[in-house]
């Protein structure tokens, strides 16, 4: 063998084979090359009959951005059609019938993500490369620079790649099929919201000239923070899809606790770096309160986690020191439950601490106001996923399977900000102005801490409710605690088994 | 090369899907796994290929155990699910190419194992055919390829024989015996139980969860307990025949029809054996008398209640 066949084989063993078949299937499937030539022509035509139509381009100055932002549409309204949903949906299918035969190989659940995203990813860049001669032509149009047009691309590229790693992340959830076409709806509605985003914020940015501060801190600044928050929620949808389709004897929390863990930590080194520098705490209240959001949503997620450690899962349980932090990185209801509020309550001191040691970073907006958003986000979050797991428990438990409490949470949090807001309407029907009116009413929901009156007793509020839900519920926590221990596989004893004499 | 299923328990919720099951078997032979719908043969095999965590109890393959070492396990089962391969784009060399990188087969080996394979299932003539163009024999026979790639000395499979015509049961029942042959041990459930008798050195019937019978065919085959249906002709008195017939012990039935006497006997080749001296030496002139073979169907009909949970 030569060397470059060597170094062909090497390659080519190196590949992911998940992404290997996706292209395979890809080149012989006729839908992604109908879909690619579909493209193809419609931004021909769009562009001929741009030109055709608009025939005097000699003083006009933006032909060339409004042909970009009508090709750009078309780009992006078939990449976060297409993309997303013919890699959700291959991917869905595949899940529920053939994922089985891959967890008997040697390769990881998390190949299978990074396969199928980088596989989509790959057909993105087929799509834009096609795209871009089209794309760059409007730059002789006028109106429009070379540099602007590639940056605008790879923002958009950015959108997309996000987009179909959350098409991703449903079609991985192990759901029913009706609760998944919800989610895929409300994936869709989503994307909607991106496509309109990518395309107002294009137009803004080609408008306020983004090409001539390509070489500015005012240009690189926001956009590595765009880039390093959409880093971490493709980081985030990626760890969920891998715990997703992880069998359920694995601990499927595991990747998922620590990629938040460390995110959280380097994304608040990062904000009280920025705060320090600005002498401003907004990026310090921004990272708590998003923060205290994903552990809000963390509790939820957590009482819906199983209640039984499999043996394959306990028997990595540590013996030594270290059996109590890893209780927060395991699998189990009552260890996601703990890790929330382990993180929240960090969240809070790590603001409190931060703000109170140094005086540049108590700089800028209200630090009180900040830190009843961490501590009444939590406990409602809390409270909330408490109150339904005591409901799942005792009222619901023939009707409602464990990994469901999440949504019994979810209904109690939209009854709980629903139901006293109207009751409170009616009540003070006439003198109602604004919310404050009735905001002793509003005591169950959690999104208007914002009113100033009522903050202490929202606060009081949540967290005797979070406290008598949890005691509550302490059986549940001390049996799980309890049975967090290494469990020696007992050796089956001999005897008993039927031995073929064949 | 051993497999031990030992006290092997799954409990989904309140079912008992897998109800303390143990038994065991060797390299190079074929036992089948039978039992009716629902008994809990999926699952148990599942485990075996280390897809579902049992509750207690523990499966060693050579031993090495499905729950301690589920890695080391996987190497040593190649597993053929009832569902046929749906991949949809996809070429029966593509299908096994795509699997034989998902099990880490590298470099100049990759395609000589997959040849090799090809060869062996009959695939080399369709390798470039798309899967969903392909019949449920052919489709089976990838399902197998598939799972010999990585050549396991252990197989498991699911129904491999459901939904195909006589020509390619007898394709994979050859295909079977030369695994078999190759000193592979190969577990495999069916309903087609006159199939597996054919194939099968040793057979477990399970029922709801439960062992019902387990051991080697010739052995289930001769085992007592079993109801025998015995036709006896007598040259003359055959009503004198069934009147001293219903006054043994292990006969439960016994029938005049026309010149021959049909009766229900429950008890192994021994009491056949006591039954026809016990007449001769009462006198009856017997002319013929013929047990119907047992087959594993009737063994299934006798042990299991057809009960499901």
């Amino acid at each position: 063998m030569t060397s470059q066949g060597g170094v062909r084989s090497r390659l080519d063993d190196w590949l992911n084979p998940i992404v290997v078949k996706e292209l395979r299937q890809a080149v012989h499937g006729k839908f992604v090359a109908a879909a690619l030539l579909l493209l193809l022509v419609v931004q021909l035509a769009a562009l001929g009959i741009y030109i055709v139509s608009n025939g005097d381009f000699a003083g006009r100055f933006d032909a060339g951005r409004n042909a970009f932002m009508f090709l750009l549409a078309i780009l992006m309204a078939i990449c976060l059609l297409f993309v997303p949903a013919y890699t959700s949906l291959r991917l869905a299918f595949e899940r529920d019938t053939n994922v089985d035969l891959l967890f008997v190989t040697t390769i990881k659940p998390s190949a299978i993500v990074w396969g199928k995203l980088f596989a989509a990813l790959t057909i993105t860049v087929l799509i834009f490369s096609a795209c871009m001669p089209f794309m760059v032509f409007t730059y002789w149009l006028r109106g429009i620079d070379l540099p602007s047009i590639f940056v605008l691309m790879a923002a958009s590229f950015l959108v997309v790649a996000v987009a179909v790693q959350l098409a991703t992340f449903v079609a991985c959830l192990p759901a029913g099929r009706v609760l998944k076409v919800f989610l895929s709806l409300l994936a869709l509605i989503m994307f909607l919201q991106a496509f309109i985003a990518t395309l107002s914020w294009s137009y803004y940015s080609l408008s306020t000239g983004i090409g001539s501060r390509l070489g500015s801190w005012s240009f690189w600044g926001p956009a590595l923070a765009v880039i390093l928050i959409a880093a971490a929620v493709l980081g985030l949808l990626f760890s969920l899809s891998v715990a997703m389709i992880k069998p359920v004897s694995s601990n499927r929390a595991l990747p998922v606790r620590l990629f938040v863990t460390v995110m959280w930590l380097v994304s608040g080194i990062a904000s009280a770096v920025i705060a320090y520098v600005q002498r401003d705490n907004t990026a310090l209240s921004v990272w708590s309160v998003l923060s205290v959001l994903v552990f809000a949503g963390a509790f939820f997620v957590a009482v819906s986690e199983r209640e039984q450690l499999g043996p394959r899962v306990a028997r990595k349980i540590p013996w030594s020191g270290l059996r109590l932090p890893a209780f927060f990185l395991f699998s189990g209801g009552a260890s996601g439950v703990a890790w929330a509020a382990l993180m929240s309550l960090l969240t809070y001191l790590t603001v409190s601490f931060l703000t109170a040691s140094s005086v540049t970073l108590k700089a800028g907006g209200s630090i009180k106001e900040t830190k009843v958003w961490v501590g009444g986000l939590a406990l409602y979050g809390l409270a909330y996923s408490m109150t339904a797991l005591l409901a799942r428990r005792y009222l619901l438990a023939r009707w409602i399977g464990t990994k469901y409490t999440w949504l019994v949470a979810l209904l109690l949090l939209a009854a709980g900000c629903i139901i006293p807001f109207l009751i409170g309407y009616l009540v003070a029907f006439g003198s109602f102005n604004r919310a404050e009116d009735i905001g002793g009413w509003l005591v169950t929901n959690p999104f208007t801490l914002g009113i100033d009156s009522y903050q202490s007793t929202y606060l009081v509020f949540a967290g005797g409710w979070a406290l008598l839900a949890s005691v509550l519920n302490a059986d549940w926590f001390i049996e799980q605690i309890h049975a967090f221990r290494p469990r020696e596989l007992a050796v089956p004893p001999p005897g008993g088994s039927s031995e073929l004499n064949l | 090369m051993k497999i031990e299923v030992i006290h092997l328990k799954k409990h989904f919720g309140k079912t008992r899907a897998v109800d303390d099951i143990s038994f065991t078997f060797a390299a190079g032979h074929v036992v089948g796994f039978v039992g009716p719908n629902g008994a809990g043969k999926t699952t148990t095999m599942r485990i075996l290929a280390t897809l579902e965590e049992p509750t207690d109890g523990d499966v060693l393959i050579d031993g090495v155990s499905v729950v301690e070492e589920p890695e080391r396990a996987r190497e040593l089962v190649g597993y053929v699910p009832d569902a046929l391969p749906t991949h949809r784009d996809m070429s029966v060399h593509d299908y096994l190419d795509f699997f034989a990188r998902a099990y880490a087969i590298k470099g100049a080996r990759r395609p000589k194992v997959i040849e090799g394979i090809e060869e062996f299932t009959n695939l080399a003539g369709i390798r470039e055919k798309m899967l969903y163009a392909l019949s449920k024999g052919m489709k089976q026979r990838v399902s197998l390829a598939r799972a010999l790639l990585h050549d396991p000395p252990v197989l498991i499979m699911d129904e491999p024989a459901a939904g195909l015509d006589p020509r390619a049961r007898v394709e994979l029942r050859e295909l079977l015996r030369v695994l078999a042959g190759q000193g592979k041990a190969i577990l495999i459930s069916s309903h087609i139980l006159t199939e597996l008798a054919e194939i099968c050195n040793g057979a477990v019937i399970i029922e709801q969860g439960k062992l019902l019978m387990a051991g080697a065919i010739s052995e289930l085959l001769s085992t007592g307990g079993l109801r025998r249906t015995v036709m006896i002709r007598p040259l003359e008195r055959p009503e004198d025949l069934v009147r001293d017939l219903l006054q043994m012990p292990n006969v439960e039935s016994a029938n005049p029809a026309g010149g021959e006497v049909v009766l229900e006997v429950n008890g192994s080749d021994e009491v056949c054996s006591e039954i026809l001296i016990a007449l001769v030496q009462r006198g009856h002139k017997i002319v013929e008398f013929k047990q119907q073979r047992v087959g594993l169907e009737d063994i299934f009909m006798n042990v299991t209640k057809g009960d499901v949970q």
